[in-house]
């Protein structure tokens, strides 16, 4: 309500008569006007609160002063003017007080300021005696009462004024004018002064009024204008914000693209730098830094400087890179081995492009180094994968060829040496073909070791491994072995007393020392020392030899060293592959070490090679170390008797020659023995004859192998014990050569003796799978392996 | 003039009578007696009124024990003056305030300057503005 009477009257002064400047549009310009003027009546309404109070006090005072008390001789008491001034004053300027204090701003509020104040004048007037010079009074309050800047309030006082002059002029003129009578123009003239005053007043008052529309008008520009910038401020502010939020995420973009950047670099090892060679200075990334080993000082520094960190023997050819770009313009690559503080030697491979001037003239060099050790090992290691390969495809080619043969040469050497056996047996020491058939027998012998060697190098052959000590094994070598390198080499043994076992196949290790033993010889020979050494070995770390892998664990270790003329490192590169040979024509096969390598890396053990020229030769075998206790071997030297029995045996053998010749040789031990051309045929007479108590079967058959008719037999007749017999299994039996501990195996080619001692074993049930193998044989002339080193 | 030393109108009196005495051109004898009431000291005599009148050169100040002389002069309130010629003729009597307390130009002061310069005036009385002198009287105007 107040609000709203508020803009009433500062509107109807602004559209009255007291505004002479056209009203504006400005809503804002008419609020802030109102504002104004309504601080301006609450300042005076105030003003007039204390200025009325004081004026009662100084009218009771003044009373008081002047006429405290009317004497009547020497009677006296308070005067009346006294008491006017208390209690009329008190009452004139209560309500008026009051306003102003409880309700300041009100229209009526400063009506009843001016009344009082009008009354109050009256009252001074009237205790002065109407003196002239308090009527001042009267102008002054009107001055006073036109700082509420609104005319109506001088009329109001106006009013009071005439009508207080007109009625006390003509009722009481002593009151007003201070004599007993009065003329009525007396209070028309103060009338007419009085209306002179407020007329200036009001004069004053609408330039007053228009001033502060001024005023107000010039705030709401200034407002105006400050919004405006505020708001330019405000947008300007947000878009400062955004750009510095966009050039906040630009920066962290970009941060987390160097990072990313550097991160790059550092999985690629691909660090950048920049030569500028007109001020040779080269500059680089984090990650050329750390590739080359450069310290912070470093940046900057000069190519010859920087050309430290190149190993030594690739410095020219950098610099002749970087020569040749610059003066072609051409790019600048360069691989170069680093050389790091450390001394690690890491190979780099170096682009760069050169940057030229306007006039053509190079100014700089940018380019990258990339780490390409880890590329050049694998690189290495692919090349030797591939070595790998092509030997062992190389390998598997003779293997493959080696068992095509074995298999059926090995059924012809069975015919050979079961017939020149049997032949012996028939002859007495005179007889005269007793010497050719000797030789036939011997010669046997010798292809059948060919043959065996063929079948181990290219790990084809058929192991029979078990525990055993290679102390024992070696030192039940030592006499053949001095034998066989002859008195000129000394033969020294260095057994390790707590050696640990191995799992391999004696035999087949007994062959290794030999082959190896041979070759020592030939190496030596004005004579010299062969040393055999056993020993305990744990390697701690993954090793690799020739492409072959040893893990971590414990292995025995045999090294096998002589004093000889040693190896070149060509010999050293070719030393293990078959039918390779230094020897000349007719000595040697090449097949010893390679045969030895089979055996070795079939039982999946290593055997590594150290040689010096003119000092000497080691090899070292490793084989696993085991836990397990020795095996018990048995004799299984030939027999000149032949075991016999009465048992029913079936033979099965594709191949009729063996078949009839097992058959004759068993049938003349007193076996009962049937014949089948085939497993099929074997599996119809097992069904319809009487059981056999063993069955002999050749492993690979056309239409059925020997591993399936031995599956079957188990299945319809398992109590049927059966003996496998081959010169080649082609894993049909066993898994990548190695029988399996339920198997019993004759090796082809064998003797009747160890034919039919093999069969009486395995019908006793007695240590069926030994092996019927003859023990190691040289080749005829002494060397296996026909390596010399 | 007959003043009653406590009455506060006639300040105004004698100060209208000091500003008279100013305008006259001949010689003039000036008595102003302030009355002592009956039973009243001296003290009560001592006031800022009498000493202000005698501090006029040329007045001669004296008290009117018991107001014989006012009521001699038929004086009833304080400021009531009464002129004399030489030959002792009444010549005005009145106050010469124009009202209660009033200094400024009245009817008595022009009056009393008039004939005091040797002029005729008709007006020969004006009010008096002041307390009364007796107790039994009551003063003209208050």
């Amino acid at each position: 309500m107040r609000g709203t009477f508020k803009m009433k009257t500062a509107t109807e002064n602004l559209t009255g008569d007291a505004i002479a400047k056209p009203v504006t549009n400005s809503v804002r310009t008419l609020e802030l006007f109102n504002e104004m003027q309504q601080a301006v009546t609450r300042h005076t309404d105030s003003l007039f609160g204390r200025l009325m109070v004081w004026q009662w006090l100084a009218a009771v005072g003044a009373a008081v002063l002047i006429t405290p008390r009317t004497w009547i001789g020497t009677h006296s008491q308070i005067h009346v003017h006294v008491l006017a001034a208390v209690f009329l004053g008190g009452l004139i300027t209560a309500l008026p007080v009051f306003m102003a204090w409880r309700h300041p701003g009100l229209v009526l509020t400063r009506h009843t300021v001016a009344v009082g104040q009008m009354l109050m004048s009256a009252l001074l007037i009237h205790l002065t005696g109407g003196r002239i010079e308090t009527h001042f009074h009267v102008f002054g309050s009107l001055a006073i009462l036109a700082f509420y800047r609104d005319w109506r309030v001088l009329i109001s006082a106006s009013a009071v004024v005439y009508v207080d002059h007109l009625l006390r002029g003509f009722f009481w003129p002593q009151s007003v004018y201070g004599v007993m009578t009065a003329p009525i123009w007396r209070s028309l003239e103060h009338a007419g002064w009085v209306i002179f005053e407020v007329t200036f007043l009001i004069i004053s008052i609408r330039k007053s009024l228009g001033e502060t529309l001024n005023v107000a008008e010039r705030q709401a520009k200034l407002e105006d204008i400050n919004e405006t910038i505020e708001q330019t401020v405000t947008e300007r502010t947000a878009e400062l914000t955004r750009e510095i939020a966009e050039r906040h995420q630009a920066d962290e973009s970009l941060t987390h693209s160097q990072a990313q950047l550097a991160k790059a670099q550092s999985i690629a090892r691909l660090g950048s730098w920049e030569w500028d060679v007109v001020q040779n200075k080269v500059t680089w990334s984090d990650e050329t830094r750390r590739l080359y080993g450069y310290s912070e000082h470093d940046l900057g520094a000069d190519l010859n400087h920087c050309l430290e960190r190149i190993h030594p023997e690739d410095r020219d050819k950098v610099r002749l890179a970087f020569a040749e770009a610059l003066r072609s313009g051409g790019p600048y690559v360069c691989d170069h081995r680093a050389l790091l503080p450390d001394g690690t030697i890491r190979v780099m491979h170096g682009l760069g492009e050169v940057v030229k001037d306007g006039k053509g003239k190079p100014v700089r060099i940018i380019g990258t180094t990339q780490d390409i050790t880890e590329a050049e090992r694998a690189e290495a290691a692919l090349r030797r994968s591939e070595e790998q390969l092509r030997q062992s495809q190389k390998m598997e080619a003779v293997g493959r060829l080696a068992g095509g043969v074995a298999h059926d040469f090995n059924n012809l050497l069975t015919v050979i040496t079961c017939y020149s056996s049997m032949s012996l047996r028939q002859m007495d020491k005179t007889h005269p073909l007793r010497k050719n058939t000797e030789e036939v027998q011997a010669a046997a012998e010798r292809a059948a070791s060919l043959t065996g060697q063929l079948l181990a190098f290219s790990r084809k052959q058929v192991l029979q491994p078990r525990i055993i000590d290679l102390n024992e094994t070696v030192s039940g070598m030592e006499k053949m072995l001095r034998r066989l390198i002859g008195e000129d080499i000394e033969l020294c043994t260095l057994f390790d007393p707590e050696i640990g076992h191995v799992k391999a196949d004696p035999s087949q290790f007994e062959q290794v020392i030999l082959n190896l033993g041979v070759n020592a010889r030939d190496a030596m020979p004005r004579g010299g020392k062969l040393t055999i050494q056993t020993a305990n070995v744990t390697l701690d770390q993954r090793t690799r030899f020739r492409n072959r892998d040893l893990d971590v664990g414990e292995y025995v270790m045999v090294a096998i060293s002589d004093t000889g003329i040693g190896m070149t490192g060509e010999v050293k590169s070719h030393l293990f592959e078959p039918f390779f040979t230094t020897k000349g024509v007719g000595r040697g096969t090449g097949l010893g070490l390679a045969t030895c390598y089979g055996i070795i890396c079939q039982s999946d053990g290593d055997i590594r090679v150290y040689s010096e020229l003119d000092c000497g030769t080691t090899f070292k075998i490793y084989l696993p170390r085991v836990d397990a206790p020795v095996t018990p071997s048995r004799d299984s030297s030939d027999l000149d008797a032949l075991p016999e029995g009465t048992e029913s045996i079936l033979i099965v053998e594709d191949e009729a020659a063996v078949r009839r010749l097992a058959a004759s040789v068993l049938r003349s031990s007193g076996y009962q023995v049937q014949e089948a051309r085939d497993a099929i045929e074997g599996l119809a007479l097992i069904h319809a004859k009487q059981p056999f108590d063993l069955v002999i079967t050749d492993v690979i058959m056309p239409k059925m192998s020997g591993k399936e008719l031995y599956d079957q037999i188990k299945v319809i007749a398992p109590r049927i014990k059966v003996l496998f017999m081959s010169g080649y299994t082609d894993d049909a039996l066993a898994h990548h050569g190695v029988l399996g501990p339920e198997l019993c195996f004759l090796e082809k080619p064998f003797s009747p003796s160890r034919l039919a001692q093999k069969v009486r074993d395995v019908i006793d049930g007695s240590k069926g799978r030994s092996r019927s193998a003859s023990k190691p044989a040289s080749n005829g002339n002494g060397s296996l392996n026909g390596v010399k080193h | 003039m007959f003043a009653h030393p406590h009455c506060p109108c006639t300040q105004a009196s004698i100060g209208e009578l000091n500003r008279l005495l100013t305008r006259c051109q001949g010689p003039v004898a000036v008595h102003v007696l302030f009355i002592q009431p009956k039973g009243t000291s001296l003290d009560w005599t001592e006031t800022s009124l009498r000493k202000s009148a005698e501090a006029i050169p040329g007045i001669d100040v004296q008290l009117d024990p018991d107001g014989a002389e006012a009521h001699r002069f038929g004086a009833e309130s304080s400021g009531y003056l009464a002129l004399y010629n030489p030959e002792g003729k009444l010549l005005f009597c009145g106050g010469i305030t124009a009202a209660r307390g009033h200094a400024g130009d009245n009817a008595g002061e022009n009056v009393v300057v008039t004939l005091l310069n040797g002029q005729n005036a008709e007006l020969k009385h004006t009010a008096v503005f002041g307390c009364s002198l007796f107790n039994q009287c009551a003063a003209p105007s208050k």
